[in-house]
Protein backbone atom coordinates (compact mmCIF):
# COMPACT_ATOMS: atom_id res chain seq x y z
CA UNK A 1 0.00 0.00 0.00
CA UNK A 2 2.31 2.73 0.74
CA UNK A 3 4.63 1.45 -1.81
CA UNK A 4 1.83 2.71 -4.72
CA UNK A 5 1.17 5.78 -2.77
CA UNK A 6 4.97 6.54 -3.08
CA UNK A 7 5.26 5.76 -6.78
CA UNK A 8 2.19 7.57 -7.31
CA UNK A 9 3.77 10.44 -5.74
CA UNK A 10 6.90 10.32 -8.51
CA UNK A 11 4.79 10.58 -11.25
CA UNK A 12 5.26 13.57 -13.19
CA UNK A 13 3.01 16.01 -14.27
CA UNK A 14 2.31 15.58 -18.30
CA UNK A 15 0.14 18.09 -18.78
CA UNK A 16 1.87 20.93 -19.13
CA UNK A 17 4.15 19.21 -21.83
CA UNK A 18 1.33 18.02 -23.59
CA UNK A 19 -0.40 21.65 -23.47
CA UNK A 20 2.89 22.92 -24.95
CA UNK A 21 3.11 19.92 -27.85
CA UNK A 22 -0.41 20.95 -29.14
CA UNK A 23 0.61 24.42 -28.84
CA UNK A 24 3.82 23.58 -31.12
CA UNK A 25 1.37 21.28 -33.71
CA UNK A 26 -1.35 24.10 -33.85
CA UNK A 27 1.60 26.44 -35.02
CA UNK A 28 2.72 24.04 -37.68
CA UNK A 29 -0.32 22.61 -38.50
CA UNK A 30 -1.53 26.76 -39.19
CA UNK A 31 1.67 27.26 -41.19
CA UNK A 32 1.68 24.50 -43.61
CA UNK A 33 0.87 25.10 -46.81
CA UNK A 34 -1.62 23.05 -48.53
CA UNK A 35 -1.02 24.45 -52.25
CA UNK A 36 2.32 22.59 -52.82
CA UNK A 37 0.81 21.21 -55.70
CA UNK A 38 0.08 23.88 -57.62
CA UNK A 39 3.74 25.79 -56.39
CA UNK A 40 6.93 24.24 -58.25
CA UNK A 41 9.59 24.75 -55.51
CA UNK A 42 12.33 24.01 -57.90
CA UNK A 43 11.53 27.45 -59.90
CA UNK A 44 13.95 30.23 -58.87
CA UNK A 45 11.57 33.61 -58.95
CA UNK A 46 12.60 37.06 -59.17
CA UNK A 47 13.27 39.46 -56.37
CA UNK A 48 12.32 42.74 -56.76
CA UNK A 49 11.79 45.47 -54.27
CA UNK A 50 8.66 46.04 -52.30
CA UNK A 51 6.01 44.37 -54.72
CA UNK A 52 2.41 44.60 -53.09
CA UNK A 53 2.10 41.23 -50.92
CA UNK A 54 -0.40 38.28 -52.33
CA UNK A 55 -3.25 39.19 -51.69
CA UNK A 56 -5.99 37.02 -53.24
CA UNK A 57 -9.14 37.96 -51.71
CA UNK A 58 -10.84 39.31 -54.60
CA UNK A 59 -9.14 37.57 -57.33
CA UNK A 60 -11.73 34.56 -58.05
CA UNK A 61 -10.26 31.62 -58.80
CA UNK A 62 -6.47 30.88 -59.23
CA UNK A 63 -4.62 29.10 -61.98
CA UNK A 64 -0.99 28.94 -60.89
CA UNK A 65 1.21 28.16 -64.23
CA UNK A 66 4.39 27.60 -63.03
CA UNK A 67 6.86 28.43 -66.02
CA UNK A 68 10.11 27.37 -65.62
CA UNK A 69 13.75 28.22 -66.89
CA UNK A 70 13.84 25.93 -69.90
CA UNK A 71 10.09 27.24 -70.99
CA UNK A 72 8.43 24.26 -70.01
CA UNK A 73 5.01 25.21 -68.11
CA UNK A 74 4.18 22.84 -64.98
CA UNK A 75 0.25 22.94 -63.79
CA UNK A 76 -0.71 21.29 -61.07
CA UNK A 77 2.27 19.37 -60.29
CA UNK A 78 2.39 18.14 -64.36
CA UNK A 79 4.59 19.48 -67.03
CA UNK A 80 2.03 20.57 -69.91
CA UNK A 81 3.21 19.32 -73.75
CA UNK A 82 1.02 22.14 -75.20
CA UNK A 83 0.17 24.85 -72.69
CA UNK A 84 -2.30 25.96 -75.56
CA UNK A 85 -4.14 23.20 -75.52
CA UNK A 86 -4.63 22.81 -71.65
CA UNK A 87 -5.22 26.20 -71.66
CA UNK A 88 -8.05 26.32 -73.63
CA UNK A 89 -9.63 23.37 -72.02
CA UNK A 90 -9.38 25.03 -69.16
CA UNK A 91 -11.47 28.11 -70.77
CA UNK A 92 -14.13 25.63 -72.08
CA UNK A 93 -14.52 24.38 -68.55
CA UNK A 94 -13.99 27.40 -66.73
CA UNK A 95 -17.10 28.93 -69.08
CA UNK A 96 -19.48 26.17 -69.19
CA UNK A 97 -19.33 25.58 -65.11
CA UNK A 98 -19.50 29.81 -64.71
CA UNK A 99 -21.59 30.17 -67.33
CA UNK A 100 -19.45 33.24 -69.13
CA UNK A 101 -20.87 34.58 -72.22
CA UNK A 102 -18.15 34.26 -74.89
CA UNK A 103 -17.21 37.74 -75.20
CA UNK A 104 -16.26 37.89 -71.49
CA UNK A 105 -13.40 37.44 -69.75
CA UNK A 106 -13.00 34.08 -67.52
CA UNK A 107 -13.21 35.62 -63.66
CA UNK A 108 -10.00 33.29 -63.10
CA UNK A 109 -6.82 35.12 -62.52
CA UNK A 110 -3.73 33.14 -64.45
CA UNK A 111 -0.99 33.71 -62.14
CA UNK A 112 2.59 33.22 -63.83
CA UNK A 113 4.63 31.93 -61.46
CA UNK A 114 8.32 31.93 -63.60
CA UNK A 115 11.57 31.38 -63.07
CA UNK A 116 14.06 34.52 -63.28
CA UNK A 117 15.87 33.29 -66.26
CA UNK A 118 12.96 32.99 -68.52
CA UNK A 119 13.40 34.91 -71.76
CA UNK A 120 11.26 37.76 -72.06
CA UNK A 121 10.09 36.15 -75.95
CA UNK A 122 9.29 32.41 -74.05
CA UNK A 123 7.36 35.05 -71.63
CA UNK A 124 5.30 36.89 -73.74
CA UNK A 125 3.94 33.84 -75.81
CA UNK A 126 2.84 32.32 -72.73
CA UNK A 127 0.67 35.64 -71.72
CA UNK A 128 -0.30 36.15 -75.74
CA UNK A 129 -1.53 31.93 -75.31
CA UNK A 130 -3.38 33.51 -72.08
CA UNK A 131 -4.70 36.51 -73.76
CA UNK A 132 -6.05 34.57 -76.42
CA UNK A 133 -8.15 31.81 -74.29
CA UNK A 134 -9.99 34.70 -72.36
CA UNK A 135 -7.75 34.81 -68.98
CA UNK A 136 -7.31 38.17 -69.06
CA UNK A 137 -5.87 38.61 -65.53
CA UNK A 138 -2.44 37.99 -65.01
CA UNK A 139 -0.26 38.02 -61.90
CA UNK A 140 3.45 37.56 -61.81
CA UNK A 141 4.71 36.51 -58.87
CA UNK A 142 7.98 37.81 -57.18
CA UNK A 143 9.72 37.07 -54.00
CA UNK A 144 9.86 40.18 -52.00
CA UNK A 145 12.09 41.72 -50.62
CA UNK A 146 12.45 44.47 -47.49
CA UNK A 147 14.84 46.75 -48.74
CA UNK A 148 14.99 47.40 -51.94
CA UNK A 149 16.66 46.54 -55.49
CA UNK A 150 20.60 47.00 -54.72
CA UNK A 151 21.36 46.99 -51.22
CA UNK B 1 -9.85 6.43 12.07
CA UNK B 2 -12.89 5.79 10.11
CA UNK B 3 -12.06 9.88 8.90
CA UNK B 4 -8.52 8.28 7.70
CA UNK B 5 -9.93 5.75 6.08
CA UNK B 6 -12.61 7.94 3.91
CA UNK B 7 -10.01 10.09 3.06
CA UNK B 8 -8.17 7.23 1.75
CA UNK B 9 -10.67 5.52 0.12
CA UNK B 10 -11.56 8.94 -2.26
CA UNK B 11 -7.69 9.43 -3.05
CA UNK B 12 -7.94 5.58 -4.31
CA UNK B 13 -10.98 6.22 -6.15
CA UNK B 14 -9.54 9.38 -8.19
CA UNK B 15 -6.00 7.72 -8.50
CA UNK B 16 -8.52 5.25 -10.76
CA UNK B 17 -9.47 8.03 -12.89
CA UNK B 18 -6.64 9.48 -14.24
CA UNK B 19 -5.60 9.64 -17.61
CA UNK B 20 -2.72 8.40 -18.62
CA UNK B 21 -0.60 10.98 -20.77
CA UNK B 22 1.70 8.89 -21.79
CA UNK B 23 -0.12 7.64 -24.84
CA UNK B 24 -1.06 11.03 -25.76
CA UNK B 25 2.13 12.44 -25.31
CA UNK B 26 3.34 9.70 -27.75
CA UNK B 27 0.91 10.69 -29.99
CA UNK B 28 1.39 14.60 -30.00
CA UNK B 29 5.28 13.83 -30.34
CA UNK B 30 4.59 12.63 -33.59
CA UNK B 31 2.71 14.23 -34.68
CA UNK B 32 4.96 17.29 -33.92
CA UNK B 33 7.92 15.23 -35.50
CA UNK B 34 6.06 14.85 -38.37
CA UNK B 35 5.67 18.63 -38.90
CA UNK B 36 8.49 19.70 -37.97
CA UNK B 37 10.23 17.33 -41.24
CA UNK B 38 7.57 18.31 -43.50
CA UNK B 39 8.35 21.67 -42.92
CA UNK B 40 9.68 24.21 -44.98
CA UNK B 41 9.84 28.23 -44.57
CA UNK B 42 8.85 29.45 -48.06
CA UNK B 43 10.10 33.10 -48.91
CA UNK B 44 7.80 36.10 -49.13
CA UNK B 45 6.06 36.04 -51.59
CA UNK B 46 4.09 39.35 -53.61
CA UNK B 47 2.30 39.50 -56.47
CA UNK B 48 2.30 42.20 -59.58
CA UNK B 49 -0.88 42.40 -61.28
CA UNK B 50 -0.75 43.88 -64.68
CA UNK B 51 -2.99 44.33 -67.71
CA UNK B 52 -1.26 44.00 -71.20
CA UNK B 53 -2.48 46.15 -73.65
CA UNK B 54 -4.35 44.00 -76.30
CA UNK B 55 -2.70 45.21 -79.42
CA UNK B 56 0.77 46.31 -78.68
CA UNK B 57 2.08 49.83 -80.45
CA UNK B 58 5.67 50.87 -80.98
CA UNK B 59 6.24 54.36 -79.79
CA UNK B 60 9.02 56.29 -81.49
CA UNK B 61 11.38 57.12 -78.50
CA UNK B 62 12.19 59.92 -81.28
CA UNK B 63 9.18 62.01 -79.74
CA UNK B 64 10.69 62.22 -76.47
CA UNK B 65 14.00 64.03 -75.42
CA UNK B 66 14.72 63.65 -71.57
CA UNK B 67 18.06 65.43 -70.78
CA UNK B 68 19.75 64.20 -67.58
CA UNK B 69 19.29 67.59 -66.21
CA UNK B 70 16.45 69.07 -63.68
CA UNK B 71 13.23 68.42 -65.69
CA UNK B 72 11.48 71.13 -66.54
CA UNK B 73 8.16 71.93 -66.55
CA UNK B 74 6.24 70.07 -68.72
CA UNK B 75 2.63 69.67 -67.27
CA UNK B 76 0.76 69.58 -71.02
CA UNK B 77 2.89 66.68 -72.03
CA UNK B 78 0.40 63.81 -72.96
CA UNK B 79 2.49 60.87 -73.98
CA UNK B 80 4.09 57.86 -72.25
CA UNK B 81 7.72 57.59 -70.79
CA UNK B 82 9.68 55.30 -72.64
CA UNK B 83 11.97 52.69 -70.98
CA UNK B 84 14.27 50.17 -73.91
CA UNK B 85 15.89 47.31 -71.78
CA UNK B 86 18.24 45.68 -74.09
CA UNK B 87 19.45 42.19 -73.40
CA UNK B 88 23.08 40.15 -73.80
CA UNK B 89 23.12 37.15 -75.78
CA UNK B 90 23.27 35.43 -72.64
CA UNK B 91 19.73 37.26 -71.67
CA UNK B 92 21.53 39.58 -68.70
CA UNK B 93 20.75 42.76 -69.02
CA UNK B 94 22.90 45.22 -71.42
CA UNK B 95 21.93 48.90 -70.83
CA UNK B 96 18.60 50.97 -70.47
CA UNK B 97 17.15 53.56 -72.39
CA UNK B 98 15.50 56.45 -71.18
CA UNK B 99 14.68 58.74 -74.07
CA UNK B 100 18.15 59.70 -74.96
CA UNK B 101 19.89 58.84 -71.43
CA UNK B 102 22.10 55.43 -71.81
CA UNK B 103 22.44 53.53 -68.21
CA UNK B 104 24.80 51.42 -69.15
CA UNK B 105 27.34 49.45 -66.78
CA UNK B 106 29.49 46.21 -66.66
CA UNK B 107 27.74 45.38 -63.62
CA UNK B 108 23.61 44.99 -64.38
CA UNK B 109 23.41 45.51 -60.30
CA UNK B 110 25.30 48.84 -61.00
CA UNK B 111 22.90 49.54 -64.43
CA UNK B 112 19.84 48.70 -61.99
CA UNK B 113 21.14 51.52 -59.61
CA UNK B 114 21.60 53.92 -62.06
CA UNK B 115 18.36 53.72 -63.66
CA UNK B 116 16.60 53.80 -59.93
CA UNK B 117 18.20 57.02 -60.15
CA UNK B 118 16.92 58.46 -63.09
CA UNK B 119 13.68 57.39 -62.10
CA UNK B 120 13.77 58.98 -58.95
CA UNK B 121 14.72 62.43 -60.40
CA UNK B 122 12.08 61.58 -63.83
CA UNK B 123 9.22 61.32 -61.32
CA UNK B 124 10.41 63.90 -58.85
CA UNK B 125 7.74 65.90 -60.62
CA UNK B 126 5.08 63.44 -62.00
CA UNK B 127 4.39 64.14 -65.77
CA UNK B 128 3.67 60.93 -66.95
CA UNK B 129 0.52 59.34 -67.21
CA UNK B 130 1.72 56.04 -68.66
CA UNK B 131 5.27 53.99 -68.97
CA UNK B 132 6.29 51.81 -72.29
CA UNK B 133 8.90 49.15 -71.42
CA UNK B 134 10.38 47.83 -74.88
CA UNK B 135 12.55 44.48 -73.70
CA UNK B 136 14.82 42.84 -75.57
CA UNK B 137 13.63 39.42 -76.31
CA UNK B 138 16.38 37.60 -74.83
CA UNK B 139 16.29 39.54 -71.97
CA UNK B 140 16.11 37.81 -68.63
CA UNK B 141 12.33 37.74 -67.11
CA UNK B 142 14.41 39.04 -63.25
CA UNK B 143 15.21 42.66 -64.77
CA UNK B 144 12.20 43.22 -66.32
CA UNK B 145 10.46 42.82 -63.44
CA UNK B 146 12.54 44.49 -61.50
CA UNK B 147 12.47 47.74 -63.89
CA UNK B 148 8.50 46.95 -63.67
CA UNK B 149 8.46 47.18 -60.11
CA UNK B 150 10.24 50.44 -59.96
CA UNK B 151 7.56 52.17 -62.53
CA UNK B 152 5.07 51.20 -60.45
CA UNK B 153 5.78 52.79 -57.13
CA UNK B 154 6.21 55.79 -59.25
CA UNK B 155 3.51 58.45 -59.52
CA UNK B 156 1.31 59.40 -62.61
CA UNK B 157 1.02 63.04 -63.44
CA UNK B 158 -2.78 62.79 -61.62
CA UNK B 159 -0.84 61.79 -58.25
CA UNK B 160 -2.16 58.44 -58.62
CA UNK B 161 -0.10 55.51 -58.79
CA UNK B 162 1.37 54.39 -61.87
CA UNK B 163 -0.66 52.01 -63.38
CA UNK B 164 -0.56 52.10 -66.97
CA UNK B 165 2.12 50.13 -68.25
CA UNK B 166 3.07 48.60 -71.56
CA UNK B 167 5.16 45.83 -72.35
CA UNK B 168 6.07 45.32 -75.54
CA UNK B 169 8.99 43.77 -77.85
CA UNK B 170 11.70 46.08 -78.45
CA UNK B 171 12.59 45.78 -81.91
Amino acid sequence: MSMSHSAEQCEPNLVPILDMVFQLITFFMLVINFKAVDVDKNLVLPVVGAADPSDQGDQGDLLVLNVRSDGSVQVRGAIQPSIDLFLRGESRAVAVLRDVKPDQPLPVTAVLRVDRKVAFETLMKIVDTCKANRFSKIDFVVVRKKDDINP
Amino acid sequence: MIRRSRRHKRKHSEAEVTLNMAAMLDMAFQLLAFFILTFRASPIEAQISLRLPDSPQATTSSSVQIDSGPVDPMDDLNFPLPIDLYSLPNGELDKIVIGSRVMKSDDPVETMQMYRQEMVSLFEKPIFDSVVIRVGKELYYEPLMQVVDLCTKQKAKDGSPMTKISIIPLK
